[in-house]
């Protein structure tokens, strides 16, 4: 899987797009490598595969009768 | 008397209670004298709690003159991490947006400890939002490395990592949810325990980011301290949905168990493949100690980790469910390396999300599987030592290609532990060495989940046939 080449303004208008959040050049080029970082995450695990895995997010039922606390 | 009594362990120092050689209130006395000869310089407190932690003092003082000794917590001088919560005190979690979040009770794992006696006597620094490695935060200043006061202290437990190893504290509380508790360990020469996950209750933890991935454990001179920590700590508790019910071993009793026959896995990749050549030797030194402590070592391969360990920026979609509203509302209050890594957070999909956390299932399946063949895995808590104040590439060998490279450090700091914490397993960094140049590193072991016993027990007959906790910093 290729990783796309990013740029400050490509970070700015995902964020728009995604998040509504309006960010600037510069604090979008501080963004930048964390962005490189999560699509090249992407990419690295891509080749796994995980179609028979069960995610270690352990969805378990009975988890909230063993609390004590009342939630509003 | 006082100036030695902060050069004792904390079950040294209990002893002393004990036979009432001295008083909580003469110990706390030593640390306040302590904090004000160092704290300018270390920088290792946002909150000092002085006038309860007096109170409980004089409590403990009387209690124990009467004859109703809680046991060996009771009147020792306890730091806590300040993203955990103290009763009635600010938790900011190294956050401006949250420096008026006063929490009204006690986190769990703190209740626990107070009840056995131990006196909070303030809140100690970290990297703002317990997010990164370095403990310069921006809102309270740099925690500095008793060890080398210019360079870091790691983090993002470095305020109580710093302040045990400068002997300010016997005992501190830290969290680690990629390393924070080992890695500032293995930089300040003292003692951090990861637990299993859900080992000790995270309730009471402020503004965890990845509460899946999140642990409050020890911070101590000596094994034998940590291993009293958790006795206290650990339990089920049924208002932390992670929780786990299981019996609580006397971890002290374990300590004399001893290496002999145990099977220590020695990884041949991921673990040394990035490191500094120091941190490489004398961590492949230390390994070597383990066996002629009577361990057996077995050479590891664990297949794929390095592609794998990239799950965890799939996993950093999970901190906007506690930033978002603050990152919109008061983005000025966070610091903007912070906001970058947080606003990439949202670049994350539903989809990478739940492919992390698929493939954090075969990571642990993969050490599962490694742990049927040992019993403990040993490699460096950090692949650097404490690197200068300010710093953002260190320097260290990729063994791999034999080059020398430089890496940011928000990967290279946690690089080691960060594995233990996907996978939830108990890990220890306990004190490892020096470098050439004086700067220490830890040695980390790593165990099946509940094997807290096995790990404390190998720790504590290295730590007895190296003593490396004994070089002190300079105080004065």
């Amino acid at each position: 899987m290729d990783t796309p080449s990013l740029t400050p303004e490509w970070i700015q208008e995902a964020l728009r797009l995604l998040a509504g959040i309006e960010i600037d050049a510069g604090e979008a080029a501080r963004v930048l490598p964390w962005a490189e970082s999560a699509l090249a995450a992407r990419a690295a695990l891509a080749p796994f595969d995980v179609a028979e895995v069960r995610s270690s997010l352990q969805f378990d039922p009975t988890g909230p009768y063993r609390s004590t606390r009342q939630t509003s | 008397m006082t100036a030695d009594l902060l050069a004792l362990s904390g079950l040294e120092l209990a002893g002393e209670i004990e036979r009432r050689a001295v008083s909580p209130v003469e110990v706390l006395e030593a640390v306040h004298a302590r904090l004000d000869a160092t704290e300018p310089r270390w920088n290792c407190y946002v909150l000092r709690t002085a006038d309860t932690a007096l109170a409980e003092a004089r409590q403990a003082e009387a209690e124990i003159a009467r004859g109703q000794y809680r046991g060996p917590l009771h009147g020792l001088p306890l730091a806590v991490k300040d993203n955990i919560a103290v009763a009635n005190t600010v938790t900011a979690a190294g956050a401006k947006f949250l420096m008026d979040n006063v929490t009204p009770e006690d986190a769990e794992a703190v209740r626990r400890l107070r009840a056995a006696g131990a006196i909070v006597v303030g809140k100690t620094n970290l990297h703002e939002l317990a997010l990164g490695s370095t403990t310069d935060n921006p809102w309270y200043g740099p925690t500095r490395n008793p060890y080398a006061p210019d360079r870091i202290p790691g983090g993002s437990s470095g305020g109580s990592a710093a302040s045990v190893a400068g002997r300010q504290v016997p005992l501190a509380l830290g969290t680690d949810s990629a390393g924070s508790v080992r890695m500032p360990a293995s930089l300040c020469n003292v003692v951090g325990l990861k637990p299993t996950h859900g080992r000790v209750s995270m309730r009471g933890l402020v503004a965890s980011l990845t509460v899946t991935t999140d642990h409050i454990g020890p911070l101590t001179r000596t094994v034998a301290d940590a291993a009293l920590m958790l006795e206290v700590m650990a339990g089920y508790d049924p208002a932390d949905p992670f929780s786990l019910d299981r019996p609580v071993p006397a971890y002290r009793a374990a300590l004399g168990r001893g290496l002999r026959g145990v099977r220590v896995g020695v990884p041949t990749n991921y673990f040394f493949d990035l490191c500094d050549p120091a941190v490489a030797d004398g961590v492949r030194a230390a390994i070597a100690a383990l066996a002629d402590l009577g361990a057996r070592l077995v050479e590891v391969t664990i297949p794929d980790l390095e592609a794998m360990m990239h799950l965890r920026s799939g996993l950093a979609g999970e901190a906007l469910a506690f930033v978002d509203e603050p990152l919109r509302a008061h983005p000025e209050q966070i610091s903007p390396d912070i906001r970058a890594r947080l606003y990439a957070a949202y670049l994350v999909s539903g989809g990478d999300y739940a492919r992390a956390n698929r493939v954090r299932r075969l990571v642990m399946e993969r050490f599962a599987a490694t742990f049927r063949e040992v019993d403990l895995l040993a490699a460096p808590a950090t692949v650097v030592p404490a690197f200068p104040i300010g710093d953002h590439d260190v320097p260290l060998r990729d063994y791999r290609s034999g080059q020398d490279v430089a890496e940011p450090w928000t990967t290279t700091m946690i690089r080691n532990t960060a594995p233990g914490n996907v996978t939830g397993l108990p890990s220890i960094s306990v004190p490892g060495g020096f470098t050439p140049s004086g700067l220490p590193f830890g040695l980390m072991l790593t165990a099946r989940p509940f094997e807290e016993e096995l790990l404390l027990a190998a720790a504590h007959a290295y730590e007895q046939a190296t003593n490396w906790q004994a070089r002190v910093p300079a105080i004065a």
